[in-house]
């Protein structure tokens, strides 16, 4: 009788298999190249993806595997970090390191929303990138990922995070999935794969040919007729062919003759899931028995699991398992066993009544808690076997997301769900929960989700014990949306309460305070953080003194006190190195003295300040405040006339604060490129970058720098011609800032609105408005401010001698924007004096400084200044930097090519030059378009003939 | 040889299986009821009642 072939040979799958082995072929070349295979279970996806990788070896790629099970799509970060074999016992030290992060519990930090920061999981997505760039600069890589459609959400994020930053790397991603309706996360990690490149295939049915062949190659024999007849019920399904033969051998219906295969008597079309159990049928009793009980704990699990939840020893059930493995319905993988496919599982699973199944995981719940296994594990057996009420069952989900919190709140979100899904209607503990799972989905950078679900527990009847933290992350939730007013709103409520304890009380005062800043309340937000410092303190919260300190000294800031300023922001970092673990550094300090420090012209200082600050915050885990620590290096680099090194850290400030949904600085990201954009001549996207700003303002409502916005559109209206409304715009905007106080932007706003000012006739409001510069100038020492003040008094008088003093101001500061702008005016009012000899040098030294910058539009005025001189310029300055080609790079785009062809990751270039592995990504995008190659391996090989002297094109 | 087959639920089945005797031999089996649950114990009833279609030897299936 024949019997079924071990492992038939992969069959009609040619055109799919030529295209994963071009896809291999890219990531060999160097660059990245992605595959979705997507197609119906038992189509072949897996036989598929294990032919491709079997052949990554012919093409010198390494291989890392994995495949999602259903019952772990709550393990956070469980696909990649079996894949990539990341394992505490691995001699990798690298693997290790990650599977201890992952390791991480949360256990007593107590409920989801006091302990919700998610800045494990961004260490962890971060560490598993960097190891996945490493081993890919060692040799290409191919990943192969199998049933993507139960991938836990924090490997689906690294994911995305992959395909978006590895962009340049000899990789290559082949996944697989099941046509079913996928999870948010699923979505976006497709979405991130098919912008980055990705290529789907769709496996179809086996055509006729293919499936006579498979059947020969099953049966060792040429079908006959009948026989085929018989497997076409199976639909061209590979996996209901080989079941479908498989009972038909069994049962001896098959009978092969002068090599011919044939069946007797037609049966009749069965269905896949009856096939499998027809051929399962033949096994003896006791390892049915034994499969029943292994497929509660999923379509892979381990002998000391089973022996757990069956209580019988590892041995016996080896014993008993062995007929399974040699009918090939189980297979060993490393120390696990596997049921050959998911259907096969779901057939065993499901062919159980539904009570048996309920009890089994109740059972097995039960035994693996006695046992001392994961919380996750537990939890989930407990929830499948959990009736409304089970007391036991809610408790242990709450315990798993508590868990998984810091390295994945969308799964704490999705289980703390579950959890809410089990309680009783009325339970009392069921506020409690809905709190929690609202702090974890805010922790899982799903703002929106996160307001409506405290809203949902705030607008109905609720435990009182949790109204007041949970306005109180409601407010939060809508300040890190920007929504300042709004939060404002709900603290006020809070601050109404007549019982708050004082942790809580010092976190609305806090907050309130931030808010009020925000808002230009710089009155009672000082009130605020002096109430909320001295509650604090009383309570001996740190970071709550820090975030209390940090307001005053941005109060301080903004009323242009820039010297207290610092002192107080100082004296609080004093305060929080001596804070126990540091914890007064869970308020980023090193963000608000940086931006003082910029404020006073301390650029150097600003910049270590905030490269501390952001090393800081990510030891602590705080990956909400990275991006504005980027944003804030970008500023500095900005007021520093680099500004293409300005224009890569917004890029890597925007893609960073997109993954936490944190909103805060883009309104002054817009205006800052749009600004740039404007100086560079390219009106239509300083256009598109300030309407981003409004549009951001009109969604949010004003806040802090929200004037930055309006002192974009008022440049970019000068730039239309519309010098009317452009004064109209500025002068708004100057009268918001009176409005607050914010002294701290006179002298940034100032000299345009003078200019305008006069132009428009309003003498009256250009002698205020340099008055109030000069007063800012006089309490402040830095080069800027005093170059501001001298520069709007020589607009206002026309006096070419106190411009040229506004020139030599600036020129003892860090800033060439402002030194080029005021070299134009002093030029321009020395010509309007008719002393060219004196306008001449100062509108040379203008317009060298600006073709430095970049600022081609900039320049071209300032040029035809010195034409209606009757100077015509010819080549003096440095030479306009070309678009593209080797010459277009910047200096510090040169730098990371160096440094790439040194063979350094994105996380070592970026540690060696001082910014963010975004950052350095970012250049590395800038320098392959203007090269036009795509891949790091194309560009080490080109940068390195090019240090070959003969291959220099001088 | 007559088959009877008592279910209380469909899917998966369960229920109870009874071979009636008719005026030929049966191959073998009692004649009482055999309670199953689900396909896979409609299988194992149905060869513990009629016997299987063939002894497959244990690696065939």
């Amino acid at each position: 009788m024949a019997t079924l072939a071990p492992s038939p040979r992969l069959r009609g799958r040619e055109v799919e298999l030529a295209a994963l082995g071009a896809t291999l072929d890219r990531a060999a070349s160097g660059r990245l190249a992605i595959v979705i295979v997507e197609g119906e279970a038992g189509i072949g996806k897996t036989r598929l993806l294990a032919q491709a990788l079997q052949e990554t070896r012919g093409r010198g790629l390494q291989v890392a595997a994995g495949r999602a099970h259903e019952l772990e799509r709550t393990r956070p970060f469980g696909l990649l970090a079996d894949a990539l074999g990341c394992d505490r016992s691995s001699v990798d030290p690298r693997r290790a390191a990650i599977a201890a992060l992952l390791a991480t519990r949360a256990g007593q930090r107590g409920a989801v929303t006091v302990s919700s920061d998610p800045g494990l999981q961004f260490q962890a997505v971060d560490a598993l990138v960097d190891l996945v760039e490493t081993l890919a600069l060692q040799r290409p890589l191919a990943l192969g990922l199998d049933d993507l459609q139960w991938a836990d959400p924090s490997s689906l994020l690294t994911l995305a995070a992959l395909t978006r930053r590895l962009a340049d790397m000899p990789l290559a991603l082949l996944g697989c999935l099941r046509p079913m309706p996928r999870a948010g996360e699923l979505e976006q990690a497709l979405e991130a794969m098919e912008a980055a490149g990705a290529r789907r295939l769709t496996l179809d049915r086996l055509g006729e040919q293919a499936v006579a062949e498979l059947v020969a190659d099953t049966v060792a024999a040429e079908p006959g007729r009948t026989l085929l007849a018989e497997i076409s019920a199976a639909g061209g399904n590979p996996l209901f062919v080989t079941e479908l033969l498989g009972a038909l051998l069994a049962e001896g219906a098959v009978q092969t003759v002068e090599g011919r295969a044939e069946v007797a008597e037609p049966i009749l079309p069965p269905t896949l899931r009856l096939t499998i159990l027809r051929r399962l049928s033949f096994l003896p009793d006791d390892t049915l028995q034994v499969l029943r009980a292994a497929s509660i704990l999923g379509s892979s699990f381990s002998l000391t699991d089973l022996s757990t939840t069956t209580g019988r020893p590892v041995l016996e059930l080896s014993t008993v398992l062995a007929a399974a493995i040699r009918a090939r319905i189980l297979e060993e993988k490393g120390d696990r066993l596997r049921f050959r496919h998911d259907l096969i599982h779901e057939a065993i699973y499901l062919d159980l009544p539904t009570s048996a199944r309920v009890g089994l995981h109740r059972e097995a719940g039960r035994r693996l808690a006695e046992s001392g296994a994961a919380a996750l594990q537990v939890a989930e057996h407990l929830a499948r076997g959990a009736a409304t009420g089970d007391a036991a069952a809610i408790a242990w989900l709450a315990k798993a997301a508590r868990e998984a919190a810091p390295s994945s709140p969308a799964v704490a979100a999705e289980l703390l769900e579950r959890a809410i899904g089990v309680l009783e209607p009325a339970d009392p503990g069921r506020d409690q929960l809905l709190a929690e799972r609202a702090g974890a989905l805010m922790g899982a950078g799903r703002l929106t989700d996160a307001e409506a679900a405290y809203r949902q527990l705030l607008d109905r009847d609720h435990d009182p014990s949790v109204d007041a933290p949970a306005r109180l992350w409601l407010a939060r939730t809508l300040s890190a949306q920007g929504r300042m007013g709004d939060a404002l709103r709900e603290l006020q409520l809070l601050q109404r309460f007549p019982t708050l304890e004082d942790q809580l009380r010092a976190a609305v005062q806090g907050s309130e305070g931030v808010a009020r800043l925000e808002l230009g309340d710089l009155d009672d937000a000082a009130a605020a953080a002096d109430q909320a410092r001295s509650t604090a303190a009383t309570a001996g919260n740190h970071p709550l003194v820090s975030l209390a300190t940090a307001v005053h000294a941005m109060v301080e800031e903004l009323r242009a006190h820039l010297d207290g300023a610092l002192r107080i922001v100082e004296d609080g970092m004093r305060l929080a190195d001596r804070s126990p673990q540091r914890q007064g550094h869970r308020y980023p300090l090193h963000f608000v003295r940086g931006r003082i420090l910029l404020e006073l012209d301390r650029l150097g200082e600003a910049r270590s300040t905030l490269q501390d600050g952001r090393r800081v915050g990510e030891q602590l885990g705080m990956h909400w405040s990275l991006p504005l620590y980027e944003v804030f290096l970008a500023m500095e680099r900005f007021l520093a006339g680099e500004w293409d090194d300005a224009l890569a850290g917004f890029a890597a400030a925007l893609e960073l604060a997109a993954e936490s949904g944190e909103r805060y600085s883009l309104v002054l990201v817009e205006s800052v490129r749009s600004l740039i954009a404007l100086h560079r001549g390219d009106l239509s996207y300083a256009e598109q970058a300030a309407a981003r700003a409004e549009r951001e303002l009109g969604g949010t409502g004003p806040r802090y720098r929200s004037h930055w916005a309006m002192w974009a559109r008022a440049l970019l209206l000068e730039a239309q011609g519309a010098t009317g409304d452009a004064f109209a715009s500025l002068a708004g905007c100057w009268d918001l800032c009176a409005r607050s106080g914010l002294a701290v932007d006179y002298p940034v706003l100032g000299p345009d609105l003078v200019r305008l000012a006069f132009a428009a006739g309003e003498r009256a409001r250009a002698e205020r408005v340099a008055a109030a510069v000069a007063e800012v100038a006089a309490a402040n020492q830095a080069p800027s401010l005093a170059g501001a003040a001298l520069r709007c008094q020589g607009l206002l008088e026309g006096d070419p001698a106190i411009l040229r003093a506004a020139v030599d101001a600036y020129a003892q500061g860090p800033r060439p924007l402002e030194l080029a702008l005021a070299a134009e005016d002093a030029g321009a009012a020395a010509a309007r004096q008719g002393a060219a000899e004196d306008a001449v040098p100062l509108l040379r030294q203008a317009i060298e400084l600006h073709e430095r910058l970049g600022a081609a539009r900039d320049a071209a005025r300032v040029e035809a200044r010195l034409r209606e001189l009757g100077v015509r310029r010819g080549r003096r300055g440095p030479r306009k930097r070309p678009q593209i080609g080797w010459e277009s790079l910047t200096p510090t785009e040169r730098t990371v090519v160096d440094l790439v062809a040194e063979g350094l990751t994105n996380p070592q270039i970026g540690e060696r030059l001082y910014i963010s592995r975004r950052t350095v990504q970012t250049h590395l995008v800038s320098v392959f378009a203007k090269l036009s190659i795509s891949s790091r391996v194309q560009l080490a090989a080109e940068a390195a003939r090019r240090r070959t002297p003969e291959a220099r094109p001088d | 040889m007559e088959i009877r087959i008592s279910l209380d639920r469909v899917e998966p089945p369960a229920g109870r299986l009874r071979l009636v005797p008719g005026p030929q031999p049966t191959p073998s089996g009692p004649a009482d009821e055999v309670p199953f649950s689900g396909w896979l114990g409609l299988l194992r009833a149905l060869y513990e009642v009629v016997g299987p279609p063939d002894e497959p030897p244990p690696d065939a299936v």
